[in-house]
């Protein structure tokens, strides 16, 4: 039961908040969505601190003594998830209560935002592949809404863009289950993965593009720019950090590893990808002025190096990107909030309109510095070191163009990150930002919050990757090992 | 019994490409997929029925009503002919099949599952999970739908 409350009390209070809204429009709201958010941190740490450290535990849930017939399922996968999940929902939870004054409804914003926290918890618990799908439309749905938020017509224009490219995703995914279920007569993730030599190799396909599409993968990246642009900063906070996360990295990596079975060509395909949006996305931020839209382009480069790292299917390199998953999630949403932060300060995020903010808002910039550090990938912030262990990866298995391809877009990400940072917090104060002051309490304590951690976690990264990262890379391991044995028994 | 179930698909369908109010067509094509799901249950395949019911009548339908809000669906659209004309040929090109007594010949039997189960208990049996996962979406899309309204009532478009 337990491990249920990941799913059930975010739904429960999602369903409860437009009730509490007619008592109070704007305390209830924020008070029960953060409360929920802080009992799933402390219930992830809680998890993890009976975590036996290997294998998986799953539970049943039972209603008035009958046993209901869904079996939730946690590994050290899906342990590192729900707690990033659940730390960068928080985050982002505490930001909104001052900011999303100007965005309508905050009961139905937060019924969204919990509603997507709980059905990305469900996407990483679940045991089926066709109730993964489901979540995942559950999550795609409250990102769609979150995303129309924005007031203006870039908003309901990104919202849409999204709503049908994700839908082409779906489709994809959806069609890649159905050859499965065609073929393996079945949708359970352990059951496929035992007969997993009888999946069609096109499913792989269909499933490469479905969940590329969700990753913002290029060439799979179209939506992203679009749909963070318009929307208000906590969407792409939530969705680089969470959302994209889970929908797209952790669900193409459960599906490629632990049940269709990894092979050298899938891993030639994701660090294809991989490198490719590295390169593409750090080009295509350099020539962008508005700050979430650079930021989405980041993010597509960022998600790259995730790739890469998976890829290459040695240990180092898949703990790498997991290092990168859980590092970037931190950052990323850093990030974003602080082009929140300047946009509630500004009314604006284009920053040729911007200046000299850095004496009118001195926390916001220095997390901003410390964030930007981070994803370039400087000592000794986190970046560096998922960056590092993904370099160290390349050499060993000679890899050594990628590698430098890795470090060249690293330098990239430095000299745009710096270029937004000296336009929009040094120089002369612009006339935009001449009413500009520091951010609300609770939007600071969010974005300190997080520059910590891109601290902290860089400084103890040793003991991250022991304890997080590593039982996670096992049951990748365990996937590749387990397709090797497939092969060879069913070779001999 | 299957006949008018049959009938009934055809009838739903039909009204969903012809009924111009977007909305309504919708409606028409969610009970057209009930009543699909309800043949392959008929014809033994329980999960295709679930899976059809949970994906088509209820996830694709809340993503088509999700869209019309989006893009205002109150006015009534011009249609092209083509998907009328195409939707007759292909209404023609299958009841000849049927009264000629097409049979299919190859049926993936490894995808359909136990026969003897019904509805309730492939669903509460087997599926139970993605029944929560439903209650997600229908939250999500209820929680957008209601955004989005209050938005255009606030803008007064």
């Amino acid at each position: 039961m337990f491990l249920f409350i990941f799913i059930a009390v975010p739904l429960v209070v999602a369903g409860f908040l437009p009730i509490a809204s007619r008592v109070s429009k704007k305390f209830l709201p924020d008070f029960l969505a953060n409360l929920c958010l802080v009992i799933l941190v402390a219930a992830s740490i809680t998890t993890f601190k009976l975590w036996p450290g290997a294998g998986s535990f799953s539970h049943k849930i039972f209603w008035f003594g009958d046993s209901l017939n869904i079996s939730v399922v946690l590994d050290g996968l899906s342990l590192l998830m729900i707690f990033i999940i659940s730390s960068i929902s928080l985050a982002v939870g505490l930001f909104s209560i001052d900011y999303m004054d100007k965005y309508g409804s905050r009961a139905i914003y937060y019924a969204m935002f919990l509603v997507l926290v709980a059905a990305t918890n469900g996407i990483v618990l679940t045991s089926d592949l066709f109730t993964m799908y489901i979540f995942i439309e559950a999550a795609g749905l409250a990102s769609y809404g979150l995303v129309s938020l924005g007031k203006t017509r870039d908003s309901t224009e990104g919202a849409f863009k999204y709503l049908i490219l994700s839908a082409v995703a779906s489709s994809f995914i959806l069609l890649g289950i159905a050859l499965i279920f065609l073929t393996t007569g079945t949708t359970n993730i352990k059951e496929i993965a035992s007969v997993s030599r009888l999946v069609p190799k096109l499913s792989v396909i269909l499933f490469l593009a479905g969940f590329g599409l969700k990753s913002g993968l290029v060439p799979f990246h179209f939506w992203m720019p679009d749909a963070y642009t318009g929307a208000p900063a906590v969407l792409p906070a939530l969705s680089s950090g969470v959302f994209v996360k889970v929908a797209g990295v952790y669900a193409m990596s459960r599906v490629f590893f632990n049940v269709i079975g990894f092979s050298y060509n899938i891993s030639s395909l994701l660090v294809y990808l991989g490198i490719i949006s590295i390169l593409v996305g750090a080009l295509l931020a350099l020539g962008q002025t508005r700050l979430k839209r650079l930021l989405a382009y980041s993010s597509i480069s960022q998600v790259g190096y995730i790739f890469l790292g998976i890829g290459t299917g040695t240990p180092l390199g898949i703990i790498g990107g997991l290092l990168h998953l859980f590092y970037h999630s931190i950052f990323k949403s850093l990030l974003f909030l602080n082009a929140g932060a300047v946009e509630y300060a500004t009314q604006t995020d284009e920053s040729t309109e911007l200046g000299g903010l850095g004496a009118k808002m001195p926390f916001t910039s220095t997390t901003n510095v410390i964030g930007l550090l981070s994803a370039a990938g400087v000592p000794p912030l986190n970046g560096f070191w998922s960056k590092l262990i993904i370099v160290i990866a390349l050499i060993q298995i000679k890899m050594y163009f990628y590698a430098f391809i890795a470090i060249f877009a690293s330098v990239l990400t430095l000299w745009y990150l710096l270029l937004i940072q000296r336009r929009v917090f040094f120089g002369k104060l612009k006339e935009q930002c001449e009413n500009a002051g520091e951010i609300p309490f609770w939007m600071n304590l969010s974005l300190v919050g997080l520059a910590l951690a891109c601290f902290w976690t860089g400084v103890v990264f040793a003991p991250v990757i022991l304890k997080w990262i590593l039982p996670g890379a096992n049951v990748l391991v365990e996937g590749i090992r387990s397709s090797i044995n497939t092969f060879i028994i069913g070779g001999s | 019994m299957e006949p008018l179930i049959l009938l009934a698909v055809m009838i739903f369908s039909g009204l969903a490409i012809f009924l111009k109010d977007l909305l309504k067509a919708v409606i028409c094509l969610m009970i057209s997929s009930i009543f699909l799901g309800i043949i392959f249950f008929k014809l033994g395949a329980p999960y295709a029925g679930v899976f059809e019911i949970s994906v088509v009548a209820g996830l694709v339908m809340v993503l088509f009503i999700l869209t019309i809000s989006l893009v205002g669906g109150e006015d009534f659209v011009k249609e092209p002919a083509i998907p009328v004309i195409f939707f007759l040929i292909l209404l023609g090109i299958f009841s000849l099949l049927a009264v000629f007594g097409f049979k299919v010949s190859f049926i993936p039997s490894s995808a359909t599952g136990d026969k003897f189960l019904n509805f309730g208990q492939v669903l509460w049996a087997g599926r139970t999970f993605d029944m929560v996962a439903q209650i997600s979406v229908i939250f999500a899309g209820v929680f957008v739908i209601l955004a989005i309204v209050s938005r255009k009532g606030k803008n007064g478009k």
